[in-house]
This record gives structure tokens, C-alpha cells and sequence, in this order.
């Protein structure tokens, strides 16, 4: 039985909506399993797609029997990654990088919303959470 | 009476003012407005939809929605409504005055909102609402009038958006009023939506609230349409019953608040305040709860639309009349002669796509005259069906084909069957219909048959100096045409697109949902979007208003999503009587079904399962 006083849920909901507002496009909440534990993964930049409302990273994943999987990861609005002086030429196709994020609700899609990505030739990374 | 030398000063001084201010109690919104944050109703959970009045068909469209539709291409670009805005996700708005310069009063208001710069005008000038069959927006079309220091906006003519991003739906069919008020340097805004689709009651929202915030620039927020995204171009994503992801929506899972499963489903009775009361005696995970049971579908259950509780979209055509409405270049759309007809007019003359029922024909001319009285060379059907083709003969008798070999030509292009009428054009096919009707039907007289007809890919024009190019897309037959009009930006979709009901597939003349699924996939390929989705290339749907990308789009969606749970149920080896039974329309019966008309969402499954079948 429901023990909490509706008005007690409606105030924290309250908290809990206003904490998570922002300018995102469409609700990461939704799509992406935030109580999951990141993933991890290791890959050839394919394209960075740099673009409203949200950037992507096409990576190419290649696995254990040598086949190779497109991953694409969720990055931000060209206006955020712009304000973390970021361009469209800050990763490049061909580039080996490590990345991980937020698996996806849906396990039908290869896709992770971006959280942190390095690029072990020269140490550049970029770690943060897209608005 | 007041006299002047017995009136004091101070008197006269505030008459003086009062005589000089603006009207009485009126506020001014112009200005940069920012966001304060607010509440929403709920747990939290994604998902969660109590506190909104769900309707049943709002409830069954959530349960099956997938967050990967914001990455289906022709949704990556689509941007959060105008009232969508005013809720969800803090977006600074500047309103700016539009003043008469004779009177020097403010007409409109101009609204940008920075979250993909979505536009709006608030007009306050008493123009009426456009008529029903005018093209729908983001934005829709807003008028306002002041109730004392209360801006009350009416805005009707929206597209289909979302209450929030997880699947909680507004249908196209959405009258919005806002309240605006101004209080000092702070703006307020409560908003009642009002949707008979989805809704079971209007749904007011009064905590959304802005600072005046002069000193803030307006980001832009272009978005250029999606090529790569994360779903492949022509999926649709959905899930089938108890298999959405959300957690707002599993039985099983403990929020942190504990709040029932029933709760979270939404619907008119969480808004009210007995709900309090009922929560507390309710179970947080009932035992047994079934995740698909929205979906189902007890005996005498009120699907239909709800009662209109806000503003009937009106200005449709009358009855026994024909509305004529400018698309856009040198296309027109008439109304009210059962299927829509297209009208593209110039130097050339007059070439008419489909001509309606036959009673109408008389009128349907006396409409085409109001456009133009050049002479009507082509016809084009886009299908064989009586109200595409039934004017054929008197409106070609009416017309005059395009004398190629004047003056001493004695017949037109392709065989015609004379040059005193106009061709008619269409894939071979309707040709052979309209000689035997399959319906066993009493043909049409020889002078409405096709006389041009094709039999390749596509045929084109050069007419009113622009191509006219003429596509063979199978879809609800095997025969059916899409007419693009290059340089005017107008396709005519005749029934491949109909805005007002399931489409009305016939296998019995080579039509399928699949075959539709991909005929509407191509009609979007053709359909080029200004911005946002929409504008851009207009659409002349079979039925409905005239529509854009958008439009296409959604109803390549709803026939997507529908193909798939119908090839799932025969997958699990259900009969088509048990398919029919079980009602795969789900989230889509109050807008598009019927269970009364001379096409009813029973007979579409069943086509739609024959098809699937075959």
C-alpha cells in the first residue's frame, strides 16, 4: 500500500523536474538508462556528424571475431559544444578513440549517450554531460 | 455635474491622466522574457503519467511509444510546439509588438521562442481563424482578446506534438487557450489544452512563469534536416504491448515515493483532488498487473473522440458546396466533392487532379471557373475510385485538350478520344477499372475514361511553365498516381495520404499496407521541409486538410506501426477474425477510426491483414 501523501510526491516530483530541466531536444530519460552503470568502448572515428539538436559520433567497433559494428554516440548541440571550444574538426575520421556512456533503454540500437571520450594519441578527452 | 471652477486640482489632473492613458487595464508583454523554473505533476519516473487526463487512446499511444522516434530522420528536426515550449523545457521567449501605423495600436503580437526558434503571432485585431482545411503548424494560428489585465489567447491549427517527451500525445485536433499575465517585471502563462483524441479532459497547466530579462540575447537554434541519425531512414520504432522500456510504466518497479502503478497510467481522475484519497488505500504493485492491459479491449468500451470541450476547428466547406483554398505558385485545393481535387492554373489553361463524385460536378466547375477560365486540358486521376473519378466526364466534356498540331490537328497526344474535351490521364490500370468497375458497378460513360493513360514509372508534363510529373506508386491499389508539381512546390497524394480516416486499402485491386508503408516513404522523399519538419513542399492529401512533411510523416508512422502489430499477431498464429478482434489499431481509433462509415477500422485491418497475408 502506498505510503506517502500524494501532495508529499507531487512536491518532490516538483524537485525532481526542475533539477533535471534544460535544453535538451528529447528526454535522455527516456532513452538512455541513467541507474545503469556506463559502457565502455573502443573504436575508429567513422563521421562526426556536427549538427542541431544534438551531435553524433559514428564510431566503428570492431569485435572479437574481427566483424565490425557502427556504434553512434550522443554528443550535444553544436551551441554547447561550441561553448567547451570544441569543432566540428576536434575528432577526425580515422581516429582511434575510447569512449563511454549511458546504454540505451532499448538494447535494439548500438548507441550510447556520451559521457567521456579520449583520443590516446595525444591524450586529448573530453568529459561532461550533454544539455 | 462636474464644473470647472468648483473642481480641484488634483481633480482635474487625474481626469486629465485617465483621459490620456491607454486602454484601461491593458498590459504590455513586449519583451525578453527568461524561464523560472517549475513543477510538473508525477513521480518523476519517465514514464509517469499521472496528473494528465489521459484518454484511453492517449494512454494505449504512450504505452507503444519508443524514444528512438526522436531519432527517426524526419523527426530530428521536429521542435517542440509552441505550448509545448511555454511547459517543458525553460526556453527564453521575446514577444515583440506589431503596431498599426494609423492608429498606432498594437495588432499582434510577435513571439520567438528560442528552442529550435519556434514562431508565433498573437492577433489581436479580430481576424478570424483560417478555415478548417488550412495547413496546420507548430505554432498554429493564435488570436488573443484582453479580459482586463488578462491576455486570453485562442490557438488552434497546431500540428500533432507531444504533452511531454515520453510519449504523451496532443492530436492535431488541439485547441490551446493561454492566459497571459503580466505582473510587474514577471509574466505568467496558464494554459488548457483542449484534445478530443487524446485527452479525456482538458489539461491546464498554470505554473510556467518568465522574469523580464532585457539584458539576455536570443541564441539561435537553426536545424538543417537529418541525413545520418541512430534509426535507419524508413524504420519506425514502437513497442507492442507490455514491452515498453519506460519505467513509469512497469508494474513491478518501486519509485522512490512508492506511488501506485495505477497512478502512473494518468487519466482524467489522477488530476482531481479525491485522487488523494484513493492513492492511499492503492496497491504500488498489484499483483498481477499486466503491462499490456491498456491495450486491451473490453466490450462497449468508449473509444471514440471526447467531447469537444474547447474550439471545433470550423470555415469546412458547406454542404453541396465546393471550398476552394490557394496551396501555393499556381495550385489550388477544392473541398467538399468527396475526394479533394487539385487544381493547377495558368497561360496553359487548367489541368484538374481528380474531379470528385459525380453530383458535385456542376459546382466543382463553377469553383475551377472562380480560378481560372482558361480551358481545362488535362485531367489527371490519382486512383479509379467513383469520388476520385466521377466528374471525369462532365468536367473533361467541359475542356478543350492542348491543340499540339494547331490549327489543322484532329486529335491529341496518346489516341485521345477527341480534341474537344479534355485528356485524361492516368495509370492503365484505372483505365481497365473504369470500363469494369470492380465493385460491379455500372461503368462511368466513355467520356470520363482515361484517354492518356501510362504504363512506365512515371509520365510527365510541361504545363504552366513548370513539369508536372506524374509517379505510378502503388499503395491502396495498384494502380495509384502522385502528381508533383515542380516549380509550385505542391504534391497531389490523392489516397495514398487521407488525413480524415485509416486508409482505405483494397487487395482486391493489388493495394497493401506494405506497399503503402512504402509509397508514403517515398512521398516523403519528395517532400521537402522549409524548417522544423514542415513548410516547405505542400501536400494535397486524398482527404483532409492540405498538409506538409509533417503530415506524410506521421501518417507513414501510424501505418508503420500498425503493419507491424498485425504481422506480429499472425506471427503468433492468430486468425484475421482474431486480429480483428483484438483491435491492432490501438492509439489510433478515436482520430482516424470508424465504426459506422462505408469504411470502417474492421474492414481496414481486414484489408490490411488480406494483404499481409497473400
Amino acid at each position: 500500500m502506498a505510503q506517502v501523501h500524494v501532495w508529499t510526491l507531487l512536491a518532490s516530483a516538483a524537485a525532481l523536474a526542475v533539477s533535471s530541466a534544460g535544453r535538451t531536444h528529447h528526454s535522455f530519460q527516456a532513452t538512455y538508462d541513467e541507474e545503469s552503470d556506463p559502457i565502455e568502448i573502443e573504436g575508429v572515428v567513422k563521421e562526426l556528424v556536427w549538427r542541431n539538436p544534438h551531435s553524433f559520433l559514428r564510431v566503428d567497433v570492431a569485435g572479437a571475431d574481427g566483424s565490425v559494428e557502427t556504434w553512434v554516440l550522443e554528443w550535444a548541440s553544436i551551441n554547447q559544444l561550441s561553448e567547451e571550444r570544441l569543432t566540428r574538426t576536434t575528432l577526425l575520421p580515422g581516429q582511434q578513440i575510447v569512449a563511454s556512456g549511458l546504454p540505451p533503454r532499448d538494447s535494439g540500437y548500438n548507441r550510447l549517450l556520451l559521457r567521456e571520450v579520449t583520443r590516446p594519441s595525444d591524450g586529448w578527452s573530453w568529459r561532461g554531460r550533454v544539455r | 455635474m462636474l464644473r470647472r471652477e468648483n473642481a480641484p486640482l488634483p481633480i482635474w489632473m487625474l481626469l486629465l491622466v485617465l483621459g490620456t492613458a491607454p486602454a484601461l487595464a491593458q498590459m504590455d508583454i513586449t519583451g525578453m522574457w527568461n524561464p523560472l523554473p517549475r513543477d510538473q505533476d508525477g513521480s518523476g519516473d519517465t514514464g509517469d503519467a499521472a496528473g494528465i487526463p489521459l484518454s484511453v487512446d492517449g494512454r494505449r499511444r504512450a504505452h507503444s511509444w519508443s524514444a528512438e522516434e526522436f531519432d527517426t530522420a524526419e523527426w530530428v528536426c521536429r521542435p517542440h510546439a509552441w505550448d509545448y515550449s511555454l511547459d517543458g523545457p525553460l526556453s527564453q521567449i521575446r514577444f515583440l509588438p506589431i503596431v498599426d501605423r494609423a492608429t498606432q495600436e498594437i495588432i499582434a503580437y510577435r513571439g520567438h521562442i528560442q528552442m529550435e526558434q519556434q514562431e508565433t503571432f498573437i492577433w489581436l485585431d479580430g481576424r478570424p481563424h483560417p478555415p478548417a482545411n488550412a495547413p496546420h503548424t507548430w505554432s498554429g494560428f493564435t488570436t488573443g482578446e484582453w479580459e482586463g489585465d488578462v491576455l486570453v489567447t485562442t490557438t488552434t491549427h497546431l500540428k500533432e506534438a507531444y504533452i511531454r517527451r515520453t510519449g504523451l500525445m496532443r492530436s492535431d485536433r488541439t485547441t490551446v487557450r493561454t492566459r497571459w499575465r503580466r505582473i510587474g517585471d514577471y509574466l505568467q502563462a496558464t494554459t488548457i489544452m483542449y484534445d478530443p483524441i487524446y485527452l479525456a479532459e482538458p489539461y491546464v497547466r498554470s505554473a510556467n512563469m518568465w522574469v523580464n530579462s532585457p539584458e539576455r540575447p536570443m541564441a539561435p537554434y537553426p536545424c538543417e534536416e537529418a541525413t545520418e541519425t541512430v534509426v535507419p531512414r524508413g524504420s519506425v520504432s514502437h513497442f507492442l504491448p507490455g514491452q515498453s522500456p519506460l519505467p513509469g510504466l512497469d508494474p513491478d518497479r518501486v519509485d522512490e515515493f512508492e506511488t501506485p502503478y495505477e497512478a502512473k497510467l494518468g487519466g482524467a481522475s489522477t488530476m482531481l483532488p479525491e485522487f488523494v484519497d484513493a492513492v492511499a488505500v492503492m496497491e504500488t504493485n498489484p499483483a498481477g498487473a499486466d503491462p499490456a492491459a491498456p491495450f486491451m479491449r473490453p466490450q462497449g468500451e468508449e473509444i471514440g473522440p471526447q467531447p469537444i470541450w474547447g474550439v471545433e476547428l470550423e470555415g469546412g466547406p458547406e454542404s453541396g458546396a465546393i471550398q476552394v483554398l490557394p496551396v501555393q505558385g499556381n495550385v489550388f485545393a477544392l473541398f467538399g466533392a468527396g475526394a479533394n481535387i487539385t487544381v493547377q492554373a495558368g497561360e496553359d489553361g487548367v489541368l484538374v487532379v481528380d474531379t470528385g463524385v459525380e453530383s458535385m460536378s456542376e459546382a466543382v466547375l463553377e469553383a475551377i471557373r472562380t480560378i481560372s477560365d482558361g480551358p481545362i486540358r488535362y485531367i489527371v486521376n490519382t486512383t479509379h475510385t467513383r469520388e476520385h473519378t466521377g466528374g471525369n466526364d462532365l468536367i473533361a466534356a467541359a475542356g478543350e485538350q492542348v491543340p499540339w498540331r494547331a490549327p489543322t490537328y484532329a486529335q491529341g497526344p496518346q489516341g485521345a478520344l477527341g480534341r474537344d474535351k479534355a485528356s485524361v490521364i492516368a495509370y492503365l490500370n484505372v483505365f481497365a477499372r473504369m470500363i469494369v468497375p470492380p465493385d460491379g458497378s455500372e461503368p462511368l460513360p466513355e467520356g470520363g475514361w482515361p484517354d492518356n493513360t501510362y504504363s512506365t514509372p512515371w509520365k510527365r508534363l510541361y504545363f504552366n511553365d513548370e513539369p508536372v510529373v506524374i509517379t505510378h506508386r502503388p499503395g491502396t491499389s495498384d494502380s495509384n498516381s502522385v502528381v508533383l508539381f515542380r516549380k509550385s512546390d505542391v504534391v497531389s497524394a490523392g489516397d495514398l495520404l487521407d488525413l480524415t480516416r485509416f486508409p482505405r486499402i483494397d487487395p482486391d485491386t493489388g493495394g497493401g499496407i506494405q506497399a503503402l508503408v512504402d509509397a508514403l516513404n517515398y512521398l516523403i522523399s519528395i517532400v521537402a521541409p522549409a524548417e522544423n519538419s514542415s513548410g516547405g513542399t505542400l501536400v494535397v492529401p486524398g482527404r483532409g486538410r492540405i498538409a506538409d512533411y509533417a503530415e506524410v510523416a506521421y501518417y507513414r508512422d501510424m501505418v508503420s506501426v500498425i503493419r507491424d502489430r498485425i504481422l506480429a499477431m499472425i506471427d503468433s498464429g492468430m486468425t484475421r477474425e482474431m486480429i480483428i478482434a483484438a483491435g491492432p489499431t490501438w492509439g489510433y481509433d478515436a482520430r482516424y477510426g470508424s465504426d459506422s462509415s462505408d469504411w470502417t477500422t474492421d474492414m481496414f485491418v481486414g484489408a490490411a491483414y488480406d494483404s499481409l497475408a497473400r
